[in-house]
């Protein structure tokens, strides 16, 4: 379907929504939002949690949509000609750089990562890490497969190569396929397939009871417990108002390029603002209900609260791969069930990869009038080769320095500079206009002031304390073994490199359109 | 768990349902997206 420029458009208003949720809906629902909650006050974390979404997910969201609605109407699916449209200054396209180079770095080690899942949800359907019974004996399993290390699991990266090159040729076909008959498509099918198996999921976990008669303590309800029940000491503790905050801000895939690549597709009057509500809602959904009644209550009841609590500092992976396999070999169909756990994990992974290969694939299409069949293959090769250093050094810190610029600070500057702009070069009063356009919600005027005023206040403490915190010793690599130092000064380099390649072919693409004599919008 | 986070997950719970079901009333009450051009 195409649009009034030539542009493709989506199919039906549901299956952009539920293209957005799957933007939204990753892995770190399942596996990060639990973690963060026992960590941070359990019911309490929910207060900073909410308030978060009132003031900077939502807000930020129609922001992003509207910035991305507007832009496609102008001709443009990327941030570049986006911040240009809204700016007309030289350097805005510029600055616009930052929402293809973020999500194209994410990207590059998000596939591998996604490559993990489907890897694990056929190991679990074959039953081959059956037998690993214990977390360290998973720990080596998962360890031999990424290869860290070669163990009696694994000699070889050979079979982690081959399930990521499979996952990157299922992204490169869904790209191909272009906005409606790729990522749509998906979305409609593998959506509502993630809420049917998550649901599964729970109804199993919930039925766990306390597993171990022995230990009758270890149950299903303190499992939930150690998620919901509120430690109001916490509230006056900054640490989780960022933590809140932060996760808030990672869950709704804000500050990526990608919400407001999908919102190019819309047209002038397509409502944003009940649009922004429905995938933040669906996103919470996945997130709160389901994501927090999975993991860490199957982890107390089959290991305990402490155990729980070390799984917990363990993080995400810990969790997800390595604890939770180990309480299907515990259970009865548990191959099944361990399939379930992971090939949900890879349609979340799946339809958060293709969004955040989209604003580079629009980049190419648009600005360079590049097919979309060969800027899928085009998108691929570059994922292809920069994702090498990251299968290959993954033990020398590879991906966690991609991870720490592109994953954690890039966003949350993106989404400083893109609000400045929208709010304060473009203008609050047109802006306001731009984001009720089409709106079959009244976005009560309250909004007006949050967007103007409490979000940006808000990115700008996220982003100085992330900055007081930890990018001095990031950028010092104090916590970096000398070894593995100039892999990290490798990653470094190449995403320099990639932001100088943009730069350069934003400059070009705006060359030629000069030299075409095609006006900018 | 105790008491408090009873209230926690149902506040949030209901929350997050409700606003689910104000969302896609809207977004269903409307075909296509491109049904009002």
């Amino acid at each position: 379907m195409q649009n009034n420029d030539n542009r493709e458009a989506w199919g039906t208003k549901f299956g952009l929504v539920l293209a957005l949720a799957g933007n939204a809906i990753g892995l770190g629902n399942f596996l990060r939002f639990p973690v963060q909650a026992a960590e941070n006050g359990g019911g309490a974390f929910m207060v900073p949690y909410f308030i978060s979404l009132l003031l900077l997910g939502i807000p930020l969201m129609w922001v992003e949509l509207t910035i991305g609605r507007y832009g496609g109407n102008r001709g443009h699916g990327s941030t570049p000609g986006m911040f240009y449209s809204l700016w007309g200054s030289r350097w805005s396209k510029y600055i616009g750089i930052l929402g293809i180079f973020t999500p194209l770095i994410i990207v590059i080690y998000y596939t591998y990562v996604a490559s993990w899942t489907l890897a694990f949800s056929f190991f679990s359907i074959t039953g081959k890490y059956f037998g690993a019974e214990s977390r360290e004996t998973m720990g080596a399993f998962l360890k031999g497969f990424q290869g860290i290390e070669s163990n009696e699991y694994f000699s070889g990266l050979a079979p982690a190569i081959t399930f990521y090159l499979i996952t990157l040729a299922i992204n490169v076909y869904i790209l191909s396929k272009g906005v409606s008959k790729g990522i749509e498509r998906l979305a409609n099918i593998a959506m509502p397939l993630l809420f049917i198996m998550a649901f599964a999921l729970m109804i199993r976990v919930l039925a766990f009871g306390a597993p171990d008669s022995t230990h009758p303590e270890n149950n299903i309800t303190n499992g939930l417990g150690f998620i919901w029940n509120p430690d109001f000491s916490q509230l006056t503790n900054a640490t989780v108002w960022l933590a809140a905050s932060g996760q808030i801000f990672f869950t709704l895939s804000l500050g990526m390029g990608a919400v407001a690549t999908y919102a190019s597709y819309m047209r002038k009057d397509d409502d944003v603002a009940t649009t922004g509500i429905a995938a933040a809602s669906t996103n919470e959904f996945a997130e709160v209900m389901l994501g927090g009644t999975i993991a860490i209550p199957a982890a107390v009841a089959f290991f305990g609260i402490a155990g729980a609590q070390e799984i917990a500092k363990g993080g995400a992976f810990d969790l997800g791969f390595q604890s939770l396999p180990v309480i299907f070999q515990k259970i009865p169909f548990g191959q099944f069930f361990g399939f379930i756990w992971f090939f949900l994990l890879f349609f979340a992974a799946l339809t958060s990869s293709v969004a955040l290969a989209q604003p580079a694939m629009a980049f190419l299409q648009e600005e360079f009038r590049i097919p979309k069949e060969r800027a899928a293959i085009l998108v691929g090769l570059v994922l292809f080769v920069c994702s090498l250093p990251v299968v290959l050094f993954l033990k020398h810190g590879f991906l966690d320095e991609l991870d720490y610029w592109a994953g954690t600070f890039g966003p949350v500057l993106c989404a400083f500079l893109e609000i400045i702009i929208f709010v304060y070069i473009f203008g609050m009063s047109r802006g306001w206009e731009e984001i009720n356009r089409g709106a079959t919600t009244k976005i009560p005027k309250v909004f007006f002031y949050i967007i103007k005023y409490i979000t940006p206040v808000f990115l700008f403490a996220i982003l100085s304390t992330w900055l007081y915190q930890s990018a001095g010793d990031v950028l010092l690599m104090k916590n970096v073994d000398p070894a593995n130092r100039p892999y990290v000064w490798g990653a470094r380099i190449m995403m320099a490199a990639i932001f100088i390649c943009l730069a350069l072919l934003v400059k070009k693409s705006w060359r030629m359109k000069k030299e075409s004599g095609v006006k900018v919008l | 768990m105790n008491t408090g986070g009873w209230i926690f997950i149902m506040m949030a719970w209901g929350g997050i349902i409700t606003l689910n079901i104000f969302a896609f009333r809207k977004i269903l009450g409307k075909k296509t997206v491109n049904s009002s051009h």
